[in-house]
């Protein structure tokens, strides 16, 4: 959570039931209390932290706790064994470790007898203390074992910065501190929460790498090797979840032979044995997560969902409030992070043998579930705040390779299936038609060239195809749009129907689309662009001078 | 510096300063009509960092005299 998303949540935030606690730290905890409130805010709750005068941790330890007042401590090094604190400079006198370590367990004995206390330790790097740099070492982590020995939520390194602890006093990296404020929220709402109890994945770069209708088995990835790596090690985690107790399903929108193909060709490490359910369609994938906690009669609040897509996110998290929804990183080194909070929402203290078998339970109770055609959130909203850009190209001159490679691999939004050779492009060129690409870019990068559209003399479009990893944009409406108020508006869509262009079909329910009967889609461009104005609002257009 | 992060640094001191939505933030400024005090410093150093995922050190805080001068930072920072 950042401090813009902090600042509206706080603002829009009506009140709630109060979370009175002790915001404990030896530095200053000002800057961290609109992301405290807004963590909690986001909870329904008031926070009502009350912090303490900067460097008054240790005096507090010798008060008596408020009653109804719940203790969370930040602790750093320094809160065990002083001399280590940087704002004070390296001691002057000498410390031995002995002496240090005396310290520290007096410190950790006092803590330990605060009454349900919350803690986290963050493992702030020490100033040379002693004359050997090893003793200096060996205190750090001797300094940490006894955090974790009063069950401290450890912190990653990273969190601290030495810049800001010297500037303000506060210890936390700004770009922390959302962070940290949601995990000490959450200690306090739910102290020990039950284990939550269904995973949800999305399958296309999140359980493999790629898209499985577009690259086929072969082009996904899920080895221990190059950028297989990261899926594979996701795999591994769910697969020990599931051993623990864990339920896996997995919702996708694809064709559901298409989906399951990865996991009946037993080269992963999962199969389709492990899910109790793969719901595969085009429906809203809160839907279908909807329809198997109804199944198995579940709370929404024992499911936790995990997707690669922020739209897919959004949409979940908008209609599905109560479930955890995490976002699968783009980067390697974020994936501990990812791990350890699955690992902490679905931790159990003791496994039964119930746990191990009750995969092959609720299998049983989800034999022949459908995917739900239910409604799913309005994404408005969510995808105005993507600032999203449609970079138009016109690929009739130049280099048309990405067009034609789309062409010729996307299989769901794909006008009518139909493979086609560059020399039937330059043909169709020559004849007087214009090949269109498209790109896509949003406020969290480039999304690269994602639509080909080959338009003729004669107003029809004969090949029209979108890559799937931006379904849910609405580009192709803001395109079509876009291209009905051109000069040359198409007039017809040359389409047919196969196994895998259900999303297409969707798409020509639209009332402005009439089928002629022998395969060609009337379109009455100016309808189209006036039902899709909003669409095409989403998106800032930057098409070519001549086409605009 | 990208529209998108001209748009957010705009966010971040109408936040801090408590300002209107839409309120033009180009001339805030330490000694001019907002208050200004060493917890606001703070507060905006916090900010750009949680929204920028960058690293302001104190000599990067003592630049930050106003809207222009974040702009400036940021722009060196290569936001």
């Amino acid at each position: 959570m950042d401090f813009l998303e902090a600042h509206k949540t706080v603002k829009s935030f009506p009140g709630g039931e109060s979370l009175r606690f002790l915001m404990a730290m030896s530095g200053t905890a000002a800057q961290l209390g609109i992301f405290l409130r807004a963590a909690a805010a986001k909870r329904d709750r008031s926070a009502l932290p009350r912090m303490l005068p900067f460097n008054t941790l240790s005096q507090t330890l010798f008060t008596v706790p408020v009653p109804g007042e719940t203790e969370v401590f930040l602790l750093l090094p320094w809160d065990f064994v002083p001399e280590a604190d940087w704002r004070s400079g390296v001691p002057a006198a000498g410390i031995t470790p002995a002496d240090a370590r005396a310290r520290a367990e007096s410190i950790w004995n006092q803590l330990k007898s605060r009454p349900d206390a919350r803690f986290f330790f963050l493992p702030a790097p020490l100033p040379p203390l002693f004359s050997d740099p090893t003793q200096d070492a060996s205190l750090a982590r001797w300094i940490t074992g006894l955090a974790c020995s009063i069950d401290a939520r450890l912190l990653p390194a990273e969190a601290f910065s030495l810049g800001n602890y010297l500037l303000s006093g506060c210890p936390v990296a700004g770009a922390w501190m959302g962070h940290l404020a949601e995990q000490i929220i959450g200690s306090l709402a739910c102290h020990r929460p039950e284990p939550c109890k269904v995973l949800v994945t999305d399958l296309d770069d999140t359980m493999w790498g790629g898209v499985v209708a577009e690259e086929g088995l072969e082009g996904i990835h899920f080895s221990p090797e190059g950028i297989g790596y990261r899926h594979f090690l996701y795999q591994t985690l769910l697969s020990k979840l599931r051993r623990e107790g864990a339920l896996l399903a997995a919702v996708t929108r694809n064709d559901p032979d298409v989906a399951l193909a990865p996991l009946r060709g037993n080269h992963m490490v999962l199969s389709e044995a492990d899910f109790v359910c793969v719901l595969a369609s085009y429906h809203p994938k809160s839907a279908q997560i909807g329809e198997i906690a109804r199944r198995l009669d579940l709370g929404l609040d024992s499911f936790v969902f995990v997707d690669d897509n922020p739209v897919e996110l959004a949409e979940v998290s908008a209609q599905l409030p109560q479930i955890h929804s995490l976002a699968f990183p783009s980067r390697d080194d974020a994936l501990p992070a990812l791990f350890s909070r699955l690992s902490q929402l679905f931790a159990r203290s003791v496994l039964t043998a119930e746990d191990r078998d009750r995969t092959d339970l609720y299998r049983r109770r989800l034999a022949g579930v459908a995917p739900s055609n239910g409604q799913g959130a309005d994404l408005t909203e969510f995808l105005g705040g993507l600032r999203m850009k449609l970079i138009i190209h016109d690929r009739t001159q130049g280099n048309r390779a990405r067009a034609l490679q789309l062409i010729n691999k996307t299989n769901q939004f794909n006008l009518n299936g139909l493979r086609l050779r560059d020399e039937e492009i330059a043909r169709a060129i020559e004849a007087g038609g214009r090949l269109y690409g498209a790109s896509l870019e949003d406020r969290t990068g480039s999304h690269g060239e994602i639509m080909s559209c080959l338009l003729m003399p004669d107003g029809t479009i004969e090949s029209w195809v979108m890559s799937c990893r931006v379904f849910q944009r609405r580009a192709e409406y803001a395109f079509l749009s876009w291209l009905g108020a051109t000069d040359t508006p198409p007039q017809a869509l040359r389409f047919s129907p196969t196994e895998r262009n259900l999303p297409l079909q969707e798409f020509l329910k639209d009332p402005a689309f009439a089928s002629t009967g022998n395969g060609l889609v009337r379109i009455d461009a100016a309808r189209f662009s006036r039902t899709h104005a909003n669409d095409l609002s989403l998106f800032t257009v930057d098409a070519p001078r001549a086409h605009s | 510096m990208k529209d998108d992060s001209i748009h957010k640094l705009d966010e971040i001191f109408r936040a801090v300063f408590d300002l209107p939505e839409g309120a033009d933030v180009s001339n805030v400024q330490r000694n001019g009509d907002v208050p200004w005090d060493s917890l606001t410093l703070v507060t905006l150093v916090a900010a750009i960092e949680s929204e920028f995922h960058c690293e302001l050190d104190a000599a990067d805080a003592l630049e930050l005299v106003s809207y222009q001068a974040a702009r400036a930072l940021l722009e060196e920072k290569g936001v």
